[in-house]
């Protein structure tokens, strides 16, 4: 599915929001198979750095390569190759679990139906693949997010506080689908206060406050 | 790469009208103000019948252009909420292209409802049809110029506290030469004139409008997501 290496590095990367340095000379990197956890107090700069990767903000100094072409630049394919959950989820309300999959599914990769539908099955939503989604609870809805990444091709995942408002069976499930994407030789960056537990994969610990 | 392309301009102008359709209360509202502007304004002119054949359509003309801007903010503002732009700018697809499919979504749902409206309430008032036609194909060619303009100052000011009214002030101004376009044609039909030259114009404003618009209002959806 993924090329067969991909490489993330970040050199140098400052973050500095109304006047004030949230980081500075970040340096780390991700190569496939890793699991990074972002460490760090509120407001030491995890949904900051998550959106300098998606390419959302620009860092003030410092590069962000893939695969050896800096970004944003050189390589804008870059952006394709990510699958991002943030704070707002990119679920429709008005939409049904299933209808945002396809629609996620259908905006970057081209996955079948049935696949789509297995994504619903594998966040255990079935029961209320009809329902729209502001009829779902908080944690329901990062089901939703978390079955999205499923259809996704994307070999490195940006996730923000992926385990908020998930019960421990949905935890579960969310750190098995991390397990299975770094099995496959995906590289998953996660911010979270949580302790991950992924059985046999060993994290990276990124601390943002030592920077 | 061009199918996937199409898939997901398909995909986003389904899902608008899907959203439309199930969130009614945004297309009915304008549409009802729409009604309104335009009974107060025959009640405004009063019942002389000639009086009021004559400057009916300006009438219809500003009321779409009010019921266009009191629907413009919530253009972007949803998907801005829920993250969707992120999804969008994640997306193979150029982020112009999606916007130009949103774009369209957005005209179908609430400029074409309107159109409709207006010509089927100008029948009522009794214009001629000459008038009629002029005022329906003037609207035709010149509320697409409408939204998509509209769209670019939608996407400068999503989320923005007291965005509404601001986007207001910017784009009332902006629909200036699409008024006196699609007035000048009505006017034309009135006196028994052509309006073929204003017909082109509102149409040269359409295509200069649907080529640059998408790619401003994308850059502006990159700008405030960049702030935020």
């Amino acid at each position: 599915m993924h090329q067969d290496f991909n490489q993330l590095d970040v050199a140098g990367l400052t973050c500095i929001l109304a006047e004030k340095t949230i980081f500075a000379g970040l340096t780390f990197g991700a190569r496939s198979a890793d699991v990074v956890h972002l460490k760090g107090q509120n407001g030491s700069g995890k949904t900051s750095l998550l959106r300098m990767l998606c390419g959302f903000a620009q860092p003030i100094a410092g590069r962000i390569t893939w695969n050896g072409n800096q970004y944003p630049g050189d390589s804008n394919t870059f952006r394709h190759e990510v699958g991002y959950i943030g704070h707002r989820r990119g679920i429709s309300e008005e939409l049904t679990p299933l209808e945002n999959i396809r629609f996620a599914n259908d905006l970057g990769s081209q996955r079948t139906e049935t696949e789509c539908r297995h994504a619903l099955e594998r966040v255990q939503l079935t029961h209320v693949s009809k329902t729209p989604t502001r009829y779902l609870s908080a944690g329901q809805n990062q089901r939703v997010a978390l079955a999205r990444l499923l259809v996704s091709n994307a070999p490195l995942w940006l996730l923000d506080e992926p385990f908020n408002a998930l019960d421990p069976s949905g935890r579960s499930i969310a750190e098995a689908l991390i397990g299975e994407h770094s099995g496959n030789g995906g590289i998953s960056i996660i911010a979270t206060h949580q302790l991950m537990s992924l059985g046999s994969i060993p994290t990276k610990t990124v601390d943002l406050d030592l920077c | 790469m061009l199918t996937s392309v199409k898939t997901a301009l398909t995909a986003v102008i389904m899902r608008d009208l899907r959203r439309s359709v199930r969130r009614s209360q945004d297309f009915v509202q304008p549409l009802l103000f729409f009604v309104i502007v335009i009974a107060l304004f025959g009640l405004a002119v009063g019942p002389d019948k000639e009086v009021f054949q004559e400057i009916a359509p300006a009438g219809v003309w500003i009321a779409i252009l009010l019921a266009t801007t009191i629907n413009l903010d919530r253009m972007f503002l949803s998907d801005y909420q829920d993250g969707t732009i992120e999804l969008m700018i994640l997306s193979p697809t150029p982020l112009s292209a999606l916007v130009g499919a949103k774009i369209s979504a957005h005209w179908l749902a609430n400029a074409c409802p309107q159109i409709l409206m207006a010509v089927i309430l100008g029948a009522i008032l009794g214009l001629k049809i000459d008038v009629l036609s002029a005022l329906g194909l003037s609207l035709l060619l010149g509320s697409p110029v409408l939204s998509l303009v509209g769209a670019v100052a939608s996407a400068l000011t999503v989320g923005l506290r007291g965005g509404a009214l601001l986007l207001s002030l910017i784009i009332l101004p902006l629909y200036m030469p699409t008024l006196i376009f699609g007035m000048a044609a009505v006017t034309n039909a009135a006196l028994g004139l052509s309006i073929e030259a204003e017909l082109f114009f509102l149409g040269g404003l359409a295509f200069l409008s649907a080529t640059l618009a998408p790619l401003g209002a994308a850059a502006a959806l990159r700008i405030r997501l960049a702030a935020t």
